[in-house]
């Protein structure tokens, strides 16, 4: 197989899933978590997948972030097949493509604000970790608190580290788990202001899993999910 | 009031919903892995004091029991003149058992078939038949036979004599021996006496018959010079009060003494142990303290979620922590009660291991810890769980229900804790307590303490220098994304966390390298004094015309002796001008009699000047001088530059103290309490002296130096170094045992410690796979961060381990400290190989746990 060209990479979907099925084994019972998932997200596109506590929302997210692998299906992440990667190549995967914003921020607790921004891009063995992650903060409004921990933060300023932390390293795909779950209205809608920014000027294609109907409702696309299935969405377009 | 029954009702009822819920807060977690930790430091601890104080009873029933039968008695009084009888019924009274010798000098006759006499200069021990109360009495039937022990010592009108004495006599089968008055038959050859010991002023051939027969010689007359003994043996307590009754009735000549004053190297050897033992229990107790702080610290951060939970449903913060202290307390009595079953399997195990190596544990067969040791443990227990888990779970009662809304609330359990300032005061009172308990006295207590906040200070000193190093000098020049670089950033960032661990590594290794170099130094010291080839033969009256041909022979037989000694006897009468008598008011042994004086140019090699300069110094070469032995200095009162007077067969001697010199008196090497330049005494008669190390298979080679040399004495003290090196070499093996087990209590604060960050540590690794870090990468940071620590800690510990055992061996061990560079370059490596290995296998796991567990937040449960 040849490695494709950037204009060819600009051509592939940044996701696509057929028949995507995921099973977990609990006291010798199977059951069925996802079942019969086809979906196809454009690169820039942005896409919410809404649905009810338990339909298997964050479960998607997580297969389709190659965090966990599905049973059953496929899914290719910017035309990598993720259930034929293993465990670090995947990692790999997400070190080049991938960038995460959580419900509670995740950031780490012994690390400044700067330094958990710096983060993905020492992974990356990037020399320019520190002024790259100096000047997001500034630009997001945090020139003030570089030198904060986590526990100095206010909710809003913590989510925006997060946030920054996500796209520091300039990923393709942004996946956000209740992005503004745990923050105040005012403060949610800044933080969405700024993700829906990066989806435009930078192109990154958005996946986020909320239960906010109007946060879904700025997104491109909705998806819902009940009871592990798609009941909506552009199956057509994967099965055409 | 119908309104507040329906209330309290409604409480009573949500009351039983939570109790019953409750049910065991601990026992339904006992997964934890922290509370698993709890719960094995105090096993650990109450294992140490209960091991700890079994082993030092058996130490003391045993080895000083079988050390003091070189007294043939736990007690020997002393006395010129015969003790009174009531002194003796007194002790009895008090439960003591007691044996009498009387030890003279006297001439020996025996007539031979041929009716020619032969006489010989001897020492004679009469004993009753209680003696000896401890310690084994060997005697021969013949030269031929082997020695067997016997109970008591010659019946009346028989004698045993030693071997030389037989040769020297010679004495056939059946033959008679007289002494004085009185016709001895001659009934076997004395091996041994337990209490002989080793002083050249009574290097004559000994031989032992009754008591009853002493006054039937006739040579014991009003003015004769007799050493009178008494021998006790009893349970401590009554020796005590024997002693306290008898002691102000005890004139200056008399003197009362146990096995300190009567064989000081080897009560020396056992005083250090014992201190060695407290020592070594305190600091493993504090480190099993560690672990139960570190642990319990960790269980009640734990506990907030629940705590939050269970106070939503209503309970309030008093009865949690009500239910908390008592499963904490029960938690307690179960730990201590498996401590003490597992102490007491190891024990008896030890035991059974240790029967063949340690001779004097062959009657104890098998040892239930006492009852006293398992109250002791528990108080141990319930004092360090109080202080160190109480202040915690104390602060969970601020937690606020609202946690189980919001997450966020750590930081309160922090500044309760900080504020719960008492709490801490009881911790810090609760860990001096039990130290000065176990140690003994202030002067351990002080020294623990002043070397954990030297490491405090070197602590917080070399976390700001070496990681400012660290951070400028190392991490700028290592490559972006590479493991060292990402452990050495995440140590420098996480100043707090990398402070915490650092310093509990470096108090853990601390207390271990304290032991560890107490102990190296122990043995050495020990070792160096005796040996293996220590000196257990002496060859005394070796004429000046035999000098040559000894030599001859000891190198024809290969055998290696130390320097020969030339001895002139001469008796010390005037101290600058005065007399003795009038110059010194106490009783002095070594002005009663005549000294061995003699004359050396190189200082013996294991002599110290003090004092003054060696010959060799002195622009004159010593001439006119004379160096004198430390202690005897001090009795005297006599220092450098007093004018001493000897009487050598009647010349006078003059000289001056040059010098003062300490002398190790159980070297087993020919040692003088008067050292003159060489050619001063020239002019008096001398005979010399040297002592050897023969091996027990080449005894052989004593017959032909006997018969060659008739007229030189041989004394045999193998018997004797062979006994005080068991001791030592038992005492070592129970010290390395203790070894063992503060080892053990040491890795458990490591696991603590480890437990204590492993919910941080999934965290970060988790997210740092969500970001595409690869599991190699996370492996190796592991192990590269514990690494780092194991070097960083070990080094700060060595540092403050040096001074603290610096002073303890000056101010407890009462030795010399060496400088031990060998260690300076193993510890660290091995602290830091074995805290990456032991970090890594606990932490091994982590990165292997699903990423997806990130959005699902199930770190607890990881």
């Amino acid at each position: 197989m040849s490695v494709p060209t950037e204009t060819e990479k600009k051509a592939l979907p940044a996701l696509r899933l057929a028949n995507v099925e995921k099973r977990v084994e609990l006291d010798g019972r199977s059951i069925e978590i996802l079942t019969g998932i086809n979906l196809e997200i454009k690169q820039g596109e942005s896409v919410a997948i809404v649905g009810r506590s338990g339909s298997g929302k964050t479960t998607l997210l997580g297969l389709m972030a190659g965090l966990d692998i599905s049973s059953g299906g496929s899914i290719a992440l910017m035309g990598n097949a993720l259930e034929a990667l293993d465990e670090d190549e995947r990692a790999d995967l997400r070190s080049k493509y991938v960038g995460f914003v959580f419900q509670s921020f995740h950031l780490l607790p012994g690390l400044t604000a700067v330094e958990n921004v710096m983060l993905p891009l020492e992974l990356l063995k990037r020399e320019d970790a520190n002024q790259q992650a100096v000047s997001l903060l500034e630009s997001l409004g945090l020139g003030k608190q570089l030198g904060h921990y986590p526990q100095q933060l206010s909710g809003g300023e913590q989510q925006r580290v997060a946030l920054a932390r996500a796209v520091i390293a300039g990923p393709t795909i942004l996946f956000a788990d209740e992005p503004t779950g745990n923050l105040d209205s005012k403060t949610g809608a800044e933080i969405i202001q700024l993700l829906f920014d990066y989806n435009d000027r930078l192109n990154t294609t958005l996946v986020l899993v909320t239960h906010d109907a109007a946060l879904a409702q700025k997104c491109q696309r909705q998806v819902t999910i009940a009871d592990g299935t798609l009941t909506d969405g552009d199956v057509a377009s994967v099965s055409s | 009031m119908v309104m507040w029954r329906a209330f309290h009702h409604d409480e009573s009822f949500i009351m039983n919903r939570v109790w019953s819920g409750l049910n065991s807060v601990l026992w339904r977690q006992r997964h934890q892995f922290s509370l698993r930790i709890l719960f094995s430091s105090i096993v650990l601890a109450s294992m140490a004091v209960v091991s700890i104080t079994s082993i030092s009873a058996i130490l003391s029933n045993s080895l000083v029991g079988a050390s003091s039968s070189f007294l043939a008695g736990d007690r020997q009084l002393s006395s010129p003149r015969t003790i009174p009888e009531h002194w003796l019924e007194k002790a009895r009274s008090f439960g003591l058992s007691v044996a009498q010798s009387a030890e003279f000098s006297t001439m020996v006759s025996h007539q031979d078939k041929g009716g020619q006499f032969s006489f010989q200069l001897v020492t004679v021990k009469a004993v009753d038949e209680a003696y000896p109360l401890k310690g084994d009495l060997l005697v021969a039937e013949s030269v031929e036979k082997e020695a067997e022990k016997q109970k008591q010592g010659p019946a009346s009108g028989s004698v045993w004599l030693q071997g030389r004495l037989h040769g020297l006599l010679g004495i056939a089968e059946k033959d008679q021996v007289s002494i004085g008055a009185k016709s001895f038959q001659y009934d076997g050859i004395l091996a041994q006496e337990p209490d002989v010991g080793f002083q050249l002023s009574s290097f004559a051939p000994r031989l032992m018959i009754h008591l009853d027969d002493l006054g039937r010689t006739e040579v014991v007359q009003p003015g004769s010079r007799v050493k009178w003994q008494a021998y006790f043996v009893g349970p401590p307590p009554a020796l005590l009060r024997y002693e306290e009754w008898l002691t102000p009735k005890l004139e200056n000549s008399q003197k009362w003494f146990g096995l300190k004053e009567g064989r000081p190297a080897i009560s020396d050897a056992l005083d250090k142990a014992e201190r060695y033992l407290l020592l070594g229990g305190s600091l493993s107790v504090l480190l099993a303290a560690l672990a139960i702080a570190m642990s319990s610290k960790q269980f009640a951060q734990e506990q907030t979620n629940y705590v939050a939970i269970i106070k939503a449903l209503g309970m309030r913060g008093d009865s949690l922590l009500q239910r908390y202290i008592i499963e904490l307390a029960l938690l307690g009595a179960v730990g201590v009660g498996i401590g003490w079953c597992l102490a007491s399997l190891a024990i008896n195990g030890w035991l059974m291991m240790m029967r063949d190596a340690l001779p004097s544990l062959e009657s104890v067969t098998s040892v239930l810890p006492p009852i006293r040791s398992l109250s002791l443990s528990l108080f141990t227990a319930f004092v360090f769980l109080a202080a160190f888990s109480l202040p915690q779970l104390s602060s969970l009662r601020h937690v606020a229900p609202m946690r189980v809304l919001r997450d966020g609330q750590q930081a309160t359990m922090a500044r309760t804790f900080a504020r719960n300032s008492a709490a801490v005061v009881a911790a810090v009172l609760g860990s001096v307590s039990l130290l000065y308990w176990y140690g003994g006295n202030w002067l351990t207590v002080a020294i623990v303490f002043a070397g954990l906040l030297g490491i405090g200070l070197s602590v917080l000193l070399s976390h700001r220098l070496v990681l400012a190093f660290v951070a400028r000098v190392w991490v700028p020049s290592l490559r972006s994304g590479g493991a060292l670089k990402f452990t050495l950033q995440r140590v420098i960032r996480q100043r707090s966390e990398s402070l915490l661990q650092l310093a509990v590594f470096s108090v853990a290794i601390f207390l271990f390298s304290v032991l560890l170099l107490t102990r190296t130094g122990l043995i050495d010291e020990w070792q160096k004094q005796l040996p293996d080839d220590a000196p257990n033969h002496f060859l005394i009256n070796i004429s000046p015309n035999a000098l040559g041909p000894i030599k001859d022979l000891l190198s024809e037989l290969n055998i290696k002796s130390t320097a020969l000694y030339p001895m002139a006897r001469g008796r010390l009468t005037h101290i600058n001008g005065v007399d003795v008598k009038v110059a010194v008011t106490k009783d002095v042994g070594a002005l009663n009699r005549e000294l061995n004086l003699s004359w050396a140019t190189e200082l013996p090699s294991d002599n110290v000047v003090l004092e003054g300069n060696w010959w060799a110094e002195q622009s004159n070469k010593g001439e006119g001088g004379v160096s004198i032995e430390s202690e005897l200095a001090g009795k005297l009162n006599v220092g450098l530059g007093d004018a001493l007077s000897f009487n050598l067969g009647g010349h006078v001697v003059e000289a001056t103290v040059h010098s003062i010199r300490s002398v190790e008196w159980d070297s087993m090497r020919p040692n003088f309490y008067m050292l003159f330049p060489e050619g001063a005494l020239n002019a008096f008669p001398a005979t010399y002296i040297t002592s050897f190390f023969l091996p027990k298979s080449d005894k052989d080679k004593l017959n032909l130096i006997a018969q060659q040399f008739p007229t030189v004495s041989v004394l045999e003290l193998d018997e004797l170094v062979s006994k005080i090196k068991s001791i030592v070499a038992q005492v070592s093996k129970v010290i390395e045992l203790l070894l063992i087990f503060v080892f053990a209590s040491t890795v458990l604060v490591l696991m603590a410690l480890v437990a204590a960050g492993r919910k941080g540590r999934i965290q970060e690794a988790l997210l740092m796979r969500t970001m595409g870090a690869k599991a190699g990468l996370l492996h190796r940071m592991q192990l590269y961060e514990f690494g780092v620590l194991g070097l960083l800690s070990s080094l700060v510990a060595l540092a403050a381990a040096e001074a603290a055992v610096f002073f303890l061996k000056q101010r407890l061990f009462d030795g010399a400290f060496e400088a031990n560079w060998m260690i300076w370059f193993l510890l660290p490596l091995a602290s830091a190989a074995m805290l990456a290995v032991f970090g890594f296998v606990q932490t091994r796991h982590i990165p292997g746990i699903a990423p997806m567990n990130i959005l699902r937040s199930k770190l607890d449960e990881s």
